[in-house]
């Protein structure tokens, strides 16, 4: 609205408080009030007011209000004997329907995805290094580096997990693991690691014959049964299988690393883990490969 | 015998009658609601020619306002019996009329239809076959001279008006011809009296000033 309309140039009140007074909405003893009632300017204002208001009413007029009531009657009661239609879906069912529609699209995409990094998981290969000896070393040993579900050589896939990525992991020092509860695991900084009854891991070393050795050794020093030991050892490879307790798998896992093995496989217990989840006495299937690589 | 029975239930029936236009709104709400049907009709009565007056002024089309009028008291027949009175019950269908005439106005714009028709000209078409909305004609003892003044007047000031956006012409509606005060208004338009204040005070002034001008040009 113009506030700085002309009459108000001459000390007249906004038109507002002109349309109150015209309206009787403020009071006749005001200042405002008195000026517009002395006003000529105000005066003409509200006399087209006066005239706006009454060309209005005569506009609007109904000269036979009782036939447009009857009509009204007549109208309504021929309405409401009409089926009443079916509600329109209301807005918040639409949006309760689109919220769950994204979240089923997300959980489904989700777990579609679980799915295939598992499956892909069981089947990749380690991808080689950048290095030549690596890539060779791959090509004769194409192992995964996969899950905890065991060894599948053969096949290559791109989400399989790069040998050099594990290669100079710092170990850490050698300080005696701990295993606890589900319970307590919130007491530690980090996370405990999870180890499984069935374990495969792939080491790499310098020399399979001296591998062989050292690991009889440290086998020995864990105090592991020899019948629950069964290593084979081939031109450039070392495959064993062992039962032995989780604590003695944590302990012989850091023994390999402090006597140089390189471990490739991602699955606990790696070298610098110091905390784990359950009891240290349950058994483990152990799986192991050491590899010629240096 | 039977005469005195009769006598009796006709009595009853007009004491009803009367009763019923004696009642508030309230009562008639809490009769309907109890099953008396007759309580409705008298709602209609009341409200019908106001709520058809806001409905014409928004819309400009008889038959539009007329079926605007209809759908607001079917609305209300259905949901009359979850009315909890916080409003009063002309303000709550003032707000269903706006509401639907709100909606048919903007129905009609995006249609195309009824946009450049006037009240005016809409008053004049249906009056060829239907008398029963006649302009309201001015006084016949003016002269023939005075009287083409007094229309063309007249229809500047309802050109004007239609021509305002909706919410001037509601707030317009509300106070000249329903003569609701701006609290009132306020309530059925979900607004501050402030801003009824300010839209009244602009639509008068848009009005005032066409009025002005067409005087201005009047004049030799």
């Amino acid at each position: 609205m113009n506030r700085n309309c002309r009459h108000q140039e001459k000390g007249c009140p906004p038109v507002e408080t002109v349309c109150a007074f015209h309206d009787g909405e403020i009071s006749h003893d005001s200042p405002e009030a008195r000026h517009i009632a002395g006003c000529e300017a105000c005066r003409r204002i509200l006399e087209a007011y006066e005239l706006i208001e009454t060309r209005l009413r005569n506009k609007l007029k109904i000269e036979n209000p009782e036939a447009l009531i009857e009509r009204v009657k007549q109208g309504v009661y021929a309405k409401l004997e009409q089926p009443v239609r079916s509600k329109v879906i209301p807005l918040y069912f639409i949006r309760a329907a689109a919220v769950f529609l994204i979240c089923s699209v997300v959980l489904l995409y989700g777990v579609n995805s679980m799915h295939r990094g598992q499956t892909a998981s069981r089947e990749s290969i380690a991808v080689a290094s950048s290095s030549p000896a690596n890539e060779d070393m791959l090509r004769k040993f194409p192992y995964y580096t996969g899950n905890d579900n065991g060894v599948f050589p053969g096949a290559v896939t791109e989400n399989s997990i790069p040998l050099r990525d594990f290669v100079g992991v710092n170990y850490g020092d050698s300080e005696d693991p701990v295993f606890e509860s589900a319970q307590s695991r919130r007491n530690f900084p980090e996370k405990p690691a999870e180890i499984a009854g069935k374990v495969h891991q792939v080491w790499i070393y310098s020399d399979t014959a001296k591998a062989d050795k050292d690991l009889k050794n440290f086998l020995n020093q864990l105090n592991v049964p020899e019948v629950n030991t069964n290593l084979t050892v081939t031109n450039n490879e070392l495959k064993g299988n062992i039962r032995l307790t989780k604590l003695q798998l944590v302990k012989l896992v850091k023994q390999c690393s402090n006597a140089g093995f390189e471990l490739v496989s991602p699955q606990s217990p790696q070298p610098e883990q110091k905390i784990f989840m359950g009891n240290g006495d349950s058994t483990v299937n152990y799986q192991i490969n050491v590899v010629n690589g240096k | 015998m039977p005469w005195n029975i009769l006598f009796a239930a006709v009595s009853i029936a007009m004491r009803t009658a009367m009763n019923l236009t004696d009642k508030t709104d309230n009562e008639l709400i809490a009769e309907f609601k109890a099953g008396e049907s007759k309580a409705f009709d008298e709602l209609i009565n009341r409200y019908s020619v106001k709520l058809y007056q806001t409905a014409y002024g928004l819309i400009s089309d008889h038959h539009d306002a007329e079926e605007v009028v209809q759908d607001a008291f079917v609305r209300a027949h259905r949901a009359l019996h979850k009315f909890r009175g916080d409003a009063k019950f002309e303000t709550w269908m003032h707000r269903i009329v706006t509401n639907l005439a709100r909606n048919k106005y903007h129905w009609n714009r995006r249609r195309g239809a009824g946009v450049n028709i006037s009240l005016h000209q809409t008053s004049n078409q249906h009056d060829a076959d239907n008398d029963e909305h006649e302009v309201l004609i001015p006084d016949k003892s003016l002269g023939p001279d005075v009287m083409m003044a007094n229309y063309e007047l007249e229809d500047s000031v309802m050109t004007g008006f239609n021509k305002l956006p909706v919410k001037l012409k509601e707030v317009m509606l509300l106070r000249h011809v329903n003569e609701m005060p701006y609290e009132k208004i306020a309530e059925v338009l979900k607004c501050k009296v402030g801003t009824v204040k300010s839209r009244i005070a602009r639509g008068r002034e848009v009005l005032r000033k066409i009025l002005s001008e067409k005087r201005a040009g009047r004049k030799p």
